[in-house]
Order: structure tokens, then sequence, then C-alpha cells
């Protein structure tokens, strides 16, 4: 009796761990994720006129003007070897300087760089050696410089290129 | 209509008779009918329920005979038995809509912000239960992903959907409080992707189970 007893209560106790094994089940997907080089910079805005009126009397340089009203971001997961460089439509009369100095916390600011002459087949370096990641929100410095000797310039506006590359 | 008859009423002292007419009924016309054959009023009766049974015993003999046979079927013996039926605990868990491709390029990207991410609603979760309280989950087959994936299931026809998540190889609550019942919901994938990671690619395959919450 006992051992009819046992048995049954081991035929039970299987039934009730087959039938928890029906109640799980599961299902698959594929999910692939690919992330791709990407390279994206943008700037804030146009800086404002820069106008040279003043000079020092006795000296040919006259009296230069900045701005430093804008900015721009960068996000890179290429490589640590990224930089940005600065080219534009046109290069400026000769006596009159526009050096551009971009401030950086991911790579290396090469400071007040000369681009008077930088034109899309000789671009120059601004910042080198960015690290992957984003740079949001850094400075951009531009200071207008002019000979006397060069004479006036009506206004000219030029288009200022900043390219991340590696 | 009654019909009228001429009855003859004799007085037995004075032997004197008489006659008159008057309107009878059905039984009185019987009556009369008899009387009338010098017949005593009982004999047709008494000889009428003999007949009248033997009128009755040949259509109830028809009557019997036209019965299906089985109606007359001896019962020698009875038996039963018992019948069981189970229903076991099942449940269903079905992925429609096919693999799912993150890409992640320039144009998911907003120029200095680290954090690159990417959304995928395509596909949908299906299930079907009939057990008690019941919960769905998910992990990934990937120990070391490179990029975060995270899972969310949105409009959950039954159930609660959980908080987002990031997958990983330990089961994480997808949706809780299935009861018994069939329902869907949409899988929303979303990849983040730092781009101080670099690039690369992650190949994940993800295992819903519904198991008992």
């Amino acid at each position: 009796m006992k051992r009819t007893l046992f048995t049954l209560a081991l035929v039970a106790a299987f039934g009730l761990i087959t039938e928890s094994a029906f109640a799980q089940a599961t299902a698959t997907q594929s999910v692939t994720l690919a992330v791709n080089a990407v390279y994206k910079i943008s700037t804030s805005g146009n800086p404002g006129a820069l106008t040279i009126s003043n000079g020092s009397a006795g000296s040919d340089n006259l009296t230069a003007v900045s701005d430093n009203s804008t900015t721009y971001s960068i996000t890179q997961n290429f490589g640590n070897t990224v930089k940005i460089t600065v080219h534009m439509d046109a290069a400026l009369t000769a006596g009159y300087t526009l050096q551009m100095n971009l401030a950086s916390t991911q790579g290396t600011s090469l400071g007040n760089v000369d681009i008077s002459n930088a034109t899309s087949g000789s671009a120059v370096d601004v910042v080198t050696a960015i690290a992957r990641g984003a740079d949001a929100g850094q400075t951009i410095g531009y200071t207008f410089s002019a000979l006397a000797s060069a004479g006036t310039l009506s206004s000219t506006t030029k288009t200022v290129t900043l390219t991340l590359t590696n | 209509m009654p019909a009228t008859f001429a009855a003859r009423t004799c007085n037995a002292g004075t032997r004197a008779c008489s006659l008159s007419k008057y309107a009878a009924t059905s039984r009185e016309m019987q009556v009369a009918l008899n009387l009338d054959r010098g017949r005593s009023i009982l004999k047709p009766i008494s000889t009428a329920i003999p007949r009248t049974l033997t009128r009755l015993s040949t259509y109830l003999s028809f009557f019997f005979l036209l019965l299906p046979a089985h109606m007359f079927a001896q019962v020698y013996g009875s038996g039963n038995h018992q019948v069981t039926v189970v229903v076991s605990p099942i449940s269903l868990l079905q992925v429609s809509g096919g693999a799912v491709s993150f890409n992640v390029t320039t144009a998911n990207v907003v120029a200095g912000q680290d954090e690159m991410s990417v959304s995928n609603s395509a596909s949908q979760l299906l299930w079907g239960t009939n057990s008690g309280t019941q919960k769905i989950t998910a992990q990934t087959s990937l120990g070391s992903p490179l990029f975060t994936l995270k899972l969310l299931a949105v409009s959950p026809t039954q159930g609660t959907a959980a908080s987002e998540f990031a997958l990983s190889t330990t089961p994480t609550d997808l949706l809780l409080n299935i009861g018994r019942s069939s329902g869907t919901c949409t899988l929303q994938y979303t990849a983040v992707a730092l781009a101080s990671q670099g690039t690369g690619t992650d190949n994940h395959t993800i295992t819903f189970t519904i198991q008992a919450q």
C-alpha cells in the first residue's frame, strides 16, 4: 500500500514538472547594430562685420578688430587623428589679413592661424589631433588687420568653410 | 334538432293507455326506440361494453405493433466509465517583422553630442497563454556588446509594459501581469552609440521568454 502511494506521488510530481515545462515558451529575433564612421561639424552663425576704423600715428599697421561671437561643435567617431581645416571661397587682397583661432577641448588648437590666402585647394589646419567624441560650443575667434598702405577696402563678404577631416 | 315522438303511457291498474307527443333528446330517442322495439333499455348497453372493449383491444394491438421495437427492449445490465480530460498549461510566443538592422550614420548625429541613437519599431511580439499571471522577459546572446541596445514594449494589448531597459545576457522583464489571454505589443529597439566608442558592429540574438511571474 505504501509503495503504491509512493508511486502515485511520484507520477503526480512528474506530471507537475511536465506542465511547468510546457508553461514556458520562447521566441528569438536577430538584431544587428552597425555604427559607421561619423563626422559632423556645425557653426552657430555668422560673426559681425569686422570693420577697421582706427590706427596709430606713425604705424602702417592699423588697429586690428576681433570677433568671438560664434562657436562650432563637432562629433566624430573615426579616430584620434582627426583635424579641422579652414579655407575661404577667395583669398584676400594683399595688405589685409584674416586670422582664425578655434578653441578645442578634444584636440590641439593651433592658435591664431592666418587664413587670408586659404582657398579650397590650400586649406589650413586650425585644430589637430581631435579625439573620438564630441566637442560642443567651442569659440571661433576672428581677427582682421590691415596695413594703411593697402588702402581702404569696401565691404567684402567671404565664406569661411570649416572641415572635419582625417 | 330534437325529434318528435309519440309516447304511449299505460296504467297498470286500469290497463288504459294514452298516446302523447313530445320532443325527445338523442338519449331519449335511443330509449324510445328501444322501448318501441320492445327490448329492455339495459340490454343494448350490456352488449355494447364488450364490443367496445373488443374494438379497443384491436386498436391497441395495432398501436403496439406500430411502436418501435426498441421501446420494448429489455435492460439486461448497465455499465459506466470515467473520462478524464486535461488541458495542460500552454504558452506561445512569436516575433513578427523579421530581423532588425540598425545603421548609425552621420544623418543620425547632432554635432557636439557624443551620444548617437536610432530607433526601430518595425517588429511585434505576439503571445498567448492559458496560465495564470505570466511575464515576458528578454535577453541578448551578446555578452560584450560595443554599443547599448535598449528595448521597450509599446502599447501592449494585455499586461503592463516594464520600463525601457538595456539588453544584457540576464533576462529582464519586458511585460508583466499577463493573464489568460493573447496579446501583442510593438517592440521598440533603440540603439545608443557614443561617438567616443568609435565604429563597429554588434550582432544580437534576442530571446523572449514567457513564464510564470
